[in-house]
């Protein structure tokens, strides 16, 4: 029985084969472009490494961009980088600089080459990058006290991605890595930064956490969530804007939009995500962080304002070169009034108006000037 | 197989355009040569030129070609899979199933049960789908693992599946994606 069924098997397999051979020779040349393509793309394309090859353990702060980088990383596309000695992107060293940018991967410039990071575009400012992927506003801020000495005298810019950075103040880790983040002390409403869980090892549990649109569209809602999360950015703002005052330096918040905040379908994405899509707001964050910054008295910058979807790659979360173009003009101008111009009216403003006449009222002293 | 990664990065689009070039100049050599003159076979240099250049310089021209190949080798791909799987159902395994089938699927008589008693798996047996412990199983190939379940399990008919088992995972849909793997943790 089972010969005779080995013998059939093979006869009909034969004839299958004889059947599929005419599909197969068709497929060929696409095989052979596909395997052509692939050949010769990875003799064009210099070695790449993934952003966490990128950096190095911090017993404070969790990680930080090796130093002394020369190496490409991959975004939508790879990209050429390099650190100087103390990890941060660009060629201006901190203390030349005259704007420091503290940020995530944003302020890390990732997924652009060194020539087209919004620090290195304008000649006339001098500005340094000072972020790793990955960051949140905790990790910042313990960088800007560690730093706070050598801000003397500079305009501190601190961006704030609202894609994922808010709710990211509060998990103790990213991707397995663990990050210093804020709670709640009990029984009291203030909060603390907890960082004695950083060690090197790997944060391993199995929670799964939404995506970063699925929080993002909880956060354009009143809820407890978001609530919580202003709460928290409310504590290390009122920290950030401390370390600055006793340093005697400006402070000025920037909050970078995701992508889909900036398109009309990428709204409707993100409202059809929210559990409460009546009172759902695209504008909210902005305006709770805009609230806050009033509250303690730093000036605020929604890029939302300035920059459009076409400043964002189309294939990963960062922006493209123009958007760092568009960035550097943005960081440029508020140098200008707030360093090379000091109490020139902007910032008064800013404290009474909306954000909105704040940006036009720069753009146009920009213009006259 | 390899599929062309989308969305493409430059040096795909760029060694896209050079591989479509270099094609399209030695068809083009070729048919002039059989069907002309041999002299023209140099003018496929010119088309191989004329394809290749403007991807290499500006590699986003060629994105719009690239993904519509893309698409083609995809559904083609889909296509001869379905071929593939639909020889193996309709011919081989009706071929075969003539001769009868060891799988017991009448009832049972009333004392009788349907119940099959297996042995415990090996280790590494587990996430096989199949009850029979093969000790080339954890050694990697699966062509060799099915090799041994089918003789261990008295259906070495079925290793005339091996060609179309191969064909299939060659042509699996999976496109390369070129990227390092994200979740590699590397602080230790």
């Amino acid at each position: 029985m089972g010969t005779t069924r080995a013998l059939v098997a093979m006869v009909a397999g034969l004839f299958g084969m004889l059947l599929a051979a005419p599909i197969i020779m068709l497929r060929l040349p696409f095989w052979a472009i596909a395997v052509l393509t692939h050949t010769i793309a990875r003799l064009l394309e210099p070695r790449f490494v993934p952003w966490n090859a990128l950096i190095t353990f911090d017993p404070t702060i969790g990680w930080k961009p090796k130093a002394n980088l020369n190496t490409y990383g991959i975004a939508d596309d790879v990209f050429h980088l390099t650190t100087d000695s103390q990890g941060w992107r660009g060629q201006t060293t901190l203390a030349e600089s005259e704007v420091v940018v503290l940020g995530d991967s944003f302020a890390f410039g990732y997924g652009v080459d060194d020539k087209a990071l919004f620090s290195e575009i304008d000649p006339h400012v001098r500005m340094k990058a000072v972020g790793a992927p990955g960051y949140n506003m905790v990790q910042e801020l313990l960088l800007m006290r560690q730093l706070s000495s050598q801000l003397r005298g500079k305009l501190v810019v601190w961006f704030c991605y609202l894609g994922n950075d808010l709710r990211d103040n509060l998990m103790p880790e990213m991707k397995g890595y663990r990050t210093p983040f804020v709670r709640q002390v009990n029984g009291a409403g203030a909060w603390e930064i907890v960082t004695s869980h950083i060690n090197p090892t790997k944060w391993s549990y199995s929670f799964r956490p939404p995506s970063n649109l699925h929080i993002l569209a909880q956060l354009c809602t009143p809820a407890w969530l978001s609530q919580r999360v202003y709460a928290s950015c409310e504590f290390l703002i009122d920290e950030g804007n401390k370390v600055c005052r006793q340093e005697g330096v400006q402070l000025v918040i920037v909050t970078i939009p995701e992508s889909s905040q900036l398109c009309q379908s990428g709204l409707e994405r993100l409202a059809s995500l929210s559990r409460d899509t009546k009172r759902f707001e695209p504008d909210f964050p902005d305006r709770q962080i805009a609230g806050i910054c009033r509250q303690w008295g730093v000036p605020f910058v929604a890029t939302k304002e300035y920059l459009d979807i076409g400043d964002y790659k189309q294939h990963d979360v960062h922006w493209n070169e123009h958007g760092h173009q568009r960035v550097s003009q943005l960081l440029s101008n508020l140098y200008h009034n707030y360093c090379a111009e000091p109490k020139k009216g902007v910032w008064a403003e800013n404290q009474n108006g909306s954000l909105k006449s704040w940006e036009k009222a720069m753009n146009h002293r920009c213009e006259g000037a | 197989m390899v599929i062309p990664p989308y969305p493409p990065r430059r040096a795909w689009l760029r060694s896209f355009a050079l591989v479509m070039g270099l094609t399209g100049g030695l068809l083009t050599g070729a048919i002039l040569l059989l069907r002309v003159s041999p002299h023209w076979f140099a003018s496929g240099v010119l088309v191989a030129l004329v394809l290749a250049l403007p991807g290499l310089l500006w590699p986003e021209t060629v994105s719009i070609p690239y993904r519509v190949w893309n698409k083609l080798d995809r559904e083609f791909t889909r296509c001869v899979r379905l071929w593939l799987t639909g020889i193996c159902f309709y011919i081989v395994f009706v071929a075969v199933g003539r001769l009868g089938s060891s799988l017991r699927l009448a009832r049972p008589t009333a004392e009788g049960s349907l119940w099959v008693l297996h042995r415990t798996g090996a280790v590494t047996a587990y996430g096989s789908p199949h009850g029979v412990i093969t000790a080339e199983a954890s050694q990697g190939s699966w062509a060799s693992a099915f090799v041994s379940w089918a003789v261990h399990s008295g259906n070495g008919w079925a290793c005339c599946l091996l060609p179309f088992m191969a064909l299939l995972s060659v042509l699996e849909s999976e496109q390369e994606s070129g990227n390092v793997p994200a979740n590699i943790y590397t602080l230790y």
